[in-house]
This record gives structure tokens, sequence and C-alpha cells, in this order.
């Protein structure tokens, strides 16, 4: 079955992302070319709904992506002749058209420079914003990117976008404290995000094996974790990135158990729980993420919607740690 | 699914159409007998109460729609919010199918997918270069395949 | 422990419980119109007409339970007739078609007597 054309496309596999670049034809012949908004005339043709803006949007990302320009082109100059050239989303989509084009770097060049103008008559345009963020990104321009995201933010902080984008930078630099601070922001405007508070988890995970950080520091880090981890397996019953992240937690807890030393200092810290209570948090991963990948293979109903991707880690995993019980 | 719900609904509704038209021709018998009848000095026989089988068709068409009806609602949803994300991460679109095998319209997977994908920020030179080189690896696994 | 902090721990999906009671009140209007025309046809008239409705609406709600909530949640290890699964409160399942659909009720109750019975 065909992904619906009305969520972004940006996560899909290069097989979706084919198969509704190859809808295009189909959706822009089925639709007018023109919409007018004149009430005589709409009274008599197809009407508009947000729907079908929606879905050339997402036609035009795919379409970008497969390299086919002329419908892209097309899709555009439809959202153009209805939004017109000044809408702030349309002209980033103008951009990322623009951006798709370039070739060379002199090109990526000009688009900037084209967001800089764009940027200087209206400094509130965050679609454009954004786009510019992301080309500055694309460029390798890191510090830049960040400089210009954190002015986007002090202009705007309820974006949980662009504090996600934030902690997606700066993790890409290693540079993790920053990067749980962004996340923690996230967290903060979206407090039931499951697959957040694992991506949280996660990033702590890398923190506390990265190289170079104190035996306290890690510590503290894989404490974290573990709560994390636990608060997005209950905030989704069965869900295998979750699960996924407590077993490697644990599995490293118990493996080297924290030193006595290590004390919760101030009132926000979170302690490591005893050892038995370990052992029993990795027990109900490894038993969940069994439970997971048998049903999942056994292609049971009800349980077809886990990536082929995650299920082949998770059954990894299981086997490494079999293999090492019985050593 | 949905085929089921609607063949018994019409099927109950017809059973109830034609209930309500023979309760209709046997009140008007009445009357008629009545304002006919040899001896008008009786009125207390107007009220003849409804035959036993046009009663019993009533019911029973109105037991069968109601099956019908309640064949035919959309699935429920849990509103708990782990059951509910769990159904979303288990089941996929699948599990918000309505009855007649369509995802729903208002189905949108896990609503916070969008933190993570981040569609404002689409690196689009990279997508586009993951594509090409994704085509072009699937080739090469179909030219070693043939 | 407070309700709040309860809600904070384990939240409640708004949208499920829309969707939900949506469901259920578009099929209570709906069977309480027909048992309209049903006891217009069967001529029923004062108390025996609401009896008969306060029964039917009743019998619905326990088909309705039987057809959409026991499925999945006596497989998921919930009690018999226990709605929490999908709706907030068990009063609210099993009243809210009494009062929402009588209306409509009355008004082809009404219709159909006078159809059947001109």
């Amino acid at each position: 079955m065909a992904p619906s054309l009305l969520h972004p496309p940006s996560h899909l596999s290069p097989a979706a992302a084919l198969q509704l670049s190859q809808q295009a034809p189909s959706v822009l012949q089925s639709s007018p070319a023109t919409v007018s908004s004149a009430p005589l005339i709409s009274l008599f043709s197809t009407s508009e709904s947000p729907d079908l803006w929606l879905k050339y949007e997402n036609l035009l990302l795919s379409c970008l992506r497969t390299g086919d320009e002329h419908a892209a082109h097309q899709c555009l100059d439809r959202l153009v002749a209805r939004f017109g050239e000044d809408n702030e989303r349309v002209q980033a989509l103008h951009g990322l058209v623009k951006e798709a084009d370039a070739n060379n770097t002199g090109a990526l060049e000009i688009v900037l420079k084209q967001y800089d103008a764009i940027l200087a008559e209206n400094d509130t345009n965050i679609p454009v914003t954004k786009r510019r963020i992301a080309l500055l990104r694309s460029m390798g321009r890191i510090p830049e990117a960040v400089a210009s995201l954190i002015q986007l933010l002090d202009f705007s902080p309820t974006d949980p976008e662009a504090w996600s984008e934030l902690a997606d930078l700066y993790l890409s630099q290693g540079m993790y404290p920053q990067a749980i601070f962004a996340l923690e922001e996230v967290l903060l405007m979206a407090p039931n995000a499951w697959n957040m508070h694992a991506r949280l988890g996660e990033v702590q995970y890398m923190a506390a094996s990265a190289t170079g950080a104190t035996d306290a520091a890690s510590q503290k880090y894989l404490a974290e974790a573990l709560k994390r981890f636990s608060r997005s397996v209950e905030l989704c019953d069965d869900y295998l990135r979750g699960y996924y992240g407590l077993k490697l937690v644990t599995t490293k807890l118990i493996k080297d158990p924290p030193k006595p030393a290590v004390k919760a200092t101030d009132l926000d810290d979170f302690a490591v729980p005893t050892t038995s209570t370990i052992e029993k948090l990795n027990e109900l991963a490894t038993e969940k993420l069994s439970e997971i990948v048998r049903r999942y293979t056994a292609k049971e109903r009800q349980w077809h919607g886990y990536d082929e991707a995650e299920i082949a880690a998770a059954r990894e995993l299981l086997s490494q740690d079999a293999s090492q019980t019985e050593r | 699914m949905t085929w089921i719900s609607k063949t018994t609904t019409f099927f109950g509704l017809v059973l109830l159409a034609h209930a309500c038209y023979s309760a209709q021709e046997h009140s008007a018998l009445q009357s008629f007998r009545t304002t006919s009848a040899v001896n008008p000095s009786s009125p207390g026989t107007t009220a003849v109460s409804l035959p036993l089988d046009i009663s019993l068709e009533t019911l029973v068409a109105t037991a069968i729609i109601c099956f019908g009806l309640a064949l035919g609602t959309p699935p429920l949803r849990p509103i708990q919010w782990r059951v509910w994300a769990g159904k979303i991460e288990r089941e996929g679109e699948e599990g918000f199918m309505n009855a007649d095998g369509e995802v729903s319209r208002d189905y949108v997977g896990n609503p916070f997918k969008m933190l993570e994908t981040r569609p404002g920020f689409v690196d689009i030179r990279r997508q586009k270069k993951d594509f090409a080189e994704w085509v072009r690896s699937s080739g090469e696994k179909q030219e070693a395949q043939i | 422990m407070s309700t709040e902090k309860d809600y904070q721990i384990s939240p409640v999906v708004q949208e499920s419980i829309v969707h939900n009671s949506r469901t259920l009140f578009n099929f209570q209007s709906l069977t309480a119109s027909l048992f309209g025309v049903c006891a217009g046809i069967l001529g029923l008239e004062s108390y025996t007409g609401f009896l008969f409705y306060i029964i039917s609406t009743l019998l619905t709600c326990i088909l309705f339970y039987a057809l959409r909530i026991a499925p999945s949640s006596i497989a998921s290890g919930k009690a018999p007739f226990d709605t929490s699964r999908y709706f907030r409160g068990a009063f609210e399942f099993w009243t809210s078609g009494l009062s929402g659909g009588l209306a409509g009720f009355i008004l082809t109750w009404t219709l159909f007597y006078g159809l059947v019975r001109a």
C-alpha cells in the first residue's frame, strides 16, 4: 500500500518515495491546474480542500528527492498560482526547489543570498529562516547554522522542531551536554512524546560511552538514560526502541556497577536504583524484546507495525546476550 | 466487513417497511369494519391490538437493523496514552482502519514523528544523493541476480 | 495520590475520547430514531412507550459493548462490562444514550403513530 500523501514524506524509505513520486502524473492530472478563488466560478468547479495543497507540498518533496523535476516544478507552479509568490511557505518551497536544482557551490551561494534578501525584508519569516539554516548545515557551515538557529530560538522559543534540530546539530558536533539540554527543552513542550524520551535516552547513553567522560559523569548520564528509557516504555506499550535502550543501559550498569562514592548531590539528581531493580528491568526488557521479535517474525496479526531494520537490531542484541550467558 | 453491515441493515429496513405497511393496512381495515358494521353502537371494538405476527416482525426488524448499525460503527480507539501509543507502534496504520478497510482520514501515526524527521529543515540535497545511490545499488543487485 | 498526578504519569488521549464518544453518540441517535419507528408501529402509548425506550436503549448499549468493546477489552485482561479501555466513565457509557436520543425517539414515535393510525 502506498503511503499517504497527507503526511510529510521525509522519513520514508527510498522505495516508498519512488512510489509516491510515481503517483505524481495521476495526482496532477486529476485536479485542475488552477483553482480560481472568484466566488462565482468556485461554485461550479470542484471545491478545493486544504488536503489538496498539502498533497502538492508533499508530492513536491518526493519528486525533488527522486529527481522528477518536471513534476516538482508543476506542483510549485500550482502552489504559487494559488498562494502567490509572497507566501512564506511558498517562498521556502521555492528555495527548496532551487537548492535541489543547484549542482555546484556557486549556485548554492546564490540561493543563500536570496534567502538573506528575503530575510532582510522580513526577518520574522520562519519557514525561510529554517531553510537557510538547513542549507548552511548542508553546505557544512555548522557554526553559522548553530548561530542562526539560536537566533531563531530566541525569537520563537516554543518551537519544538527547532529545538530538536539544534539538538541534532550539537550531537553531530559531539557536544553532548548542549544536545541533552536542547532535547530537554523539546520534552518541556511535548512531555508525552515517547520517541523523544527514547531519543534523549540514546543521546545520554552516547554521552556516557563517549571517550573522555569521567567516571562520575558517565554514571550520571547512565542513570538519566535509564530514567528516560523507562519513561518512554511507560508512555508506550511494546515500544521496541525504548526496550532496546533499556536493555543496553541495564546491561552496562550490571557489567560495571556504580561506585558507592557517587552520591546524589542535589535534589534534581537521579540516583541509580539498586542492583536488584536494575536486574529486574533488564529481565523485563529481554522478555519484551524477545516477545516482539517472536511475534513479528511469526507475522501475527496486529504486530506488523515495526520497522524491519529495528527488529533485526533487536534480534542481534538478544543473540549477543544469549551467547554471553552461555559463556 | 462493511457489506455485511450494509446488507443486514438493508434487509432489516425492508422488513420494517413491510411491518409498517401491514400495520397501517390493519388499522385502516379495522376502522372500515367499525364504520360499516351492522351494529354501530359498539365503538369499543376499535381498539383491537395489532396481530402478533406484525408486532413480532416489527421487533425482529428493529433488532436486525440495530445489529447491522452496530457492525457498521468504526472501531474505537484506546484512551490510555500507553495503550494507544503501543497500538500505533505495534500495528502501524493497520490498527486505524475504518469499517471500509481504509485508513481513517484523521490518522497521523506517531504525532511526534515530525520532531525527529523535522520537515522544515529537510536537507534535500542529501536526500537526493541518497536516493540516487539507492537506485544505483538496487540496480546492481538486480544485475547480480541476473 | 492525587488524580492530577495520576494523569501526569499516565495521560489520556483526548482525540480518542472524542472519537469514541462521537461514534457512540452517532450510533445511539440512529437507533433511538429507529426505536421511535418501532414504538409508533406497535402503537405504544404513554408510559409503555418510555419504558420501551429505556429498555431498548440499554439493550443497544449491551449490543455495542459485545460487538465493539468486549473483544479487545477482555483480551487485554479487563473484567467483563469494564469499559475503561475506551470510555472514561462507566456510568457515562451506559446512560449517555438515554438523554441524547430522547428527542429523536419522540419525534419518530409520534410521526409513525400518526401515520399508522390515521
